[in-house]
């Protein structure tokens, strides 16, 4: 994908994302420049989580993700939760733990997912990078309300 | 002759899409369902496909088929409308 179309897309998205919005979800928005779309998510509990997207070639490739600590250090470990979807063991490409989940890059280019392919999801409603983050944080909210 | 008070609940609509409505509240009969707010909100913001999103009110999933009433849900009301949490690859 050109990266103008790609950056135009993206900026397009993140856009959407309204003062509200962040307030409601506890959402802290670390950048927004293309092509890293950085998030930290925070709990009433006290828990904390940053999650950089890296978008290049936004959509024709799903975003890679990395879990970071709030000071923007990557976790060399991540709490697991219920539905698997946070995985701790090394990922073939990075050796970092790694989201296993429809619509990031790490799940489709992985060997266990050779089949699953981003082309038949993307574009969906439940794929543009909103919709991925919201996936997200309802994962990460099964941990810490 | 007996009065007739029809109570209101003040609603907004928070998605990764943008806000319904743009600014403030809409102000709708307690009795209503909160689905007709949805389908105004997926309208007016361009959601076209809504299979598998939850709607979240103070961190508690709401039912959409249900009144406001009849999810206990009162005054000024945010509901978060999106996906739910996607499912892991068991990779």
């Amino acid at each position: 994908m050109h990266e103008a179309a790609s950056r135009a897309l993206f900026e397009e998205e993140v856009a959407k994302f309204r003062p509200e919005l962040l307030e409601s979800r506890g959402w802290t928005l670390f950048s927004k420049d293309f092509p890293v779309l950085d998030v930290g998510f925070s709990a009433k509990d006290g828990a904390r989580l940053r999650l950089r997207f890296l978008c290049n070639d936004w959509n024709e490739c799903p975003p890679s993700v990395e879990f970071l600590d709030w000071g923007g250090q990557p976790l060399v470990g991540i709490e697991r939760d219920p539905a698997s979807v946070f995985n701790n063991s090394p990922h073939p490409s990075t050796g970092r733990p790694f989201i296993c989940m429809k619509g990031i890059r790490e799940y489709h280019t992985h060997p266990s997912h050779a089949n699953d392919a981003w082309e038949a999801i993307r574009g969906g409603e439940k794929f543009t990078l909103g919709g991925i983050l919201t996936q997200l944080w309802h994962v990460w909210r099964s941990l810490h309300k | 002759m007996e009065e007739h008070h029809e109570k209101s609940v003040e609603v907004r609509v928070v998605t990764t899409s943008g806000i319904y409505p743009e600014a403030g509240f809409d102000r709708v009969p307690e009795h209503q369902v909160v689905d007709v707010v949805l389908k105004k909100a997926d309208h007016h913001l361009h959601i076209t496909n809504t299979a598998g999103w939850i709607a979240v009110v103070g961190g508690r999933k709401i039912d959409i088929a249900r009144s406001y009433r009849d999810n206990a849900l009162t005054g000024r009301v945010e509901i978060d409308w999106g996906p739910d949490h996607g499912a892991g690859g068991y990779a």
